[in-house]
């Protein structure tokens, strides 16, 4: 059995807004979220910006009993899980329950809760750490969480691929609508990487900007970090129809492939190879792709690597493909940066705007993209892709077609 | 020439990459040495550790032979600001 599978339902929570429609304003509006970081106290890190959610008040979305299990990852998915479950309108019975996935995708986990509870045994020589912190740390809370809140019993687990994450979680959760394992799928993922130790660890790292993101730009100094998360209800396209649901767009395929090359250092041929993996799963030609969301982080390295597989998979027609990368807006927000792009993809091809490449400065002429540069455009693609490029070489894209009612 | 220098520098390297001391020059280039992204920034964390200096990252950027290194932290010990180069990318990236 192979069906058609639709995006019906979109939740998100980012910089960029509590809720779909705050990021989508963002980002068609190019206001990115990226500021002073506020997580840790100014002075302990070499770089000062972040992409943080703001204003978010756990006790206005949780009761104190439930806020002990939730580390603030797990809060977030739920939050963009609440909101796509609402804009889905799913009715939800004993037995769609029983044949709803919830996958996740998360790359660090309860990264703030660890910190947290790590400091009381090392710093404050405690001896004893709070009895729930097993359940906030592991990476499948959110996922857990999500099923336990909606009472979905059909298959649910967490992937975590470090940046590839949610696009990895939102692949296998299409094909297990696909073919039939599930009907409904919750799939997305989040992530709350602004821990004093994984801030400290990524500055070792040497790899975020001193300023701002500027993914493809001449003058772009490393990638800013984000946190947040998003959620996609999937549904078979017939199912959808039958129920009357508005339909964003057709989620037509996932690619996979990895590098075998190097932990860290990007690569062309594992991209490509996944690039065009999701084009042939989705059957898509390449000519039919007029959007692409890229990785993008804005370092040194990964954009003209991008840029290099992007031309190897479309040849020619790489020149006449926009490509933007939305971390300029939303922060590179590591294993939540696939769910919070595909929302964006997604409603790209729904509304036929492209989001921009925000804080464009300057070409690179080893970027040679149509980069979209600081403006939202007009344009109504037929398909489009969302890239994600993990360190360790892990690659997922996903293929989106337009559909709608 | 300040040698303590240069031989806490040639340390380092020689841990970081598990090559021995006498296999390390000044006139050697980080590719000679077959330094990649995540021996470099390794190596920064080993020199900051050892030297008690901060190295910023626009001047890894700007390495490209051990001797530039050692100048490097020279100037880092004198407390002088330091150039560096736009290219030569030498960190770790994703």
């Amino acid at each position: 059995m192979q069906r058609r599978v639709v995006v019906t339902g979109l939740g998100c929570i980012s910089a960029l807004g509590a809720n779909t429609r705050e990021f989508w304003s963002a980002l068609c509006e190019c206001r990115p979220g990226i500021g002073p970081l506020h997580a840790v106290e100014p002075g302990r890190l070499r770089f000062s910006n972040g992409a943080e959610v703001r204003g978010f008040v756990p006790a206005a979305h949780f009761e104190p009993s439930r806020l002990d299990l939730l580390d603030r990852f797990a809060q977030f998915a739920l939050v963009a899980a609440r909101d796509a479950v609402t804009d889905s309108g799913l009715d939800w019975t004993r037995e769609l329950r029983d044949r709803t996935a919830v996958i996740c995708g998360s790359s660090i986990g309860g990264q703030t809760s660890h910190d947290d509870q790590f400091l009381e045994l090392y710093h404050r020589n405690r001896d004893r750490v709070h009895p729930l912190t097993i359940p906030r740390v592991m990476s499948n809370a959110g996922a857990s969480h999500i099923a336990i809140e909606f009472g979905l019993t059909g298959p649910t687990f967490t992937i975590s691929s470090a940046c590839s994450s949610s696009n990895h979680a939102i692949g296998q959760a299409l094909w297990m609508v696909r073919e039939g394992r599930a009907d409904v799928a919750l799939t997305g993922g989040s992530e709350a990487p602004f821990s004093y130790g994984i801030l400290k660890a990524w500055e070792a790292m040497r790899v975020v900007a001193p300023d701002t993101c500027r993914p493809f730009s001449r003058d772009r100094k490393g990638l800013i970090l984000g946190e947040g998360g998003a959620m996609l209800v999937l549904e078979p396209l017939d199912a959808a129809r039958a129920r009357g649901a508005r339909i964003y767009a057709e989620l037509a395929g996932s690619g996979l492939s990895a590098d075998a090359h190097h932990a860290t250092q990007p690569h062309v041929a594992g991209p490509a190879r996944a690039m065009r993996a999701a084009l042939a799963d989705a059957g898509l030609a390449p000519e039919t792709i007029g959007y692409i969301n890229a990785h993008g982080t804005g370092t040194l390295t990964n954009d003209p690597v991008e840029a290099r597989a992007i031309q190897e998979v479309f040849g020619a027609h790489a020149a006449a493909i926009p490509v933007s990368s939305t971390k300029s807006l939303h922060g590179h927000a590591l294993g939540a940066a696939g769910a919070l792009e595909a929302v964006a993809t997604v409603l790209a091809l729904h509304h036929g705007l492209l989001p921009p490449t925000a804080n464009f400065t300057a070409s690179d002429p080893e970027c040679g993209l149509d980069v979209v540069p600081n403006h939202a455009r007009a344009v109504r693609p037929e398909a489009a892709l969302s890239n994600a490029f993990a360190f360790g070489g892990l690659n997922a894209v996903l293929a989106f077609r337009a559909l709608s009612n | 020439m300040d040698d303590t220098l240069t031989e806490q520098v040639c340390l380092a390297l020689s841990k970081v990459k598990r090559i021995p001391r006498e296999d390390i020059a000044p006139e050697n280039t980080l590719e000679s040495l077959h330094l990649d992204s995540l021996d470099t920034i390794t190596l920064m964390f080993e020199l900051e550790e050892s030297l008690g200096v901060t190295i910023p990252d626009d001047q890894v950027r700007g390495i490209a032979t051990v001797h530039d290194i050692i100048e490097g932290m020279r100037r880092l010990k004198d407390g002088a600001s330091t150039g560096a180069s736009p290219n030569a990318p030498a960190t770790a990236e994703t």
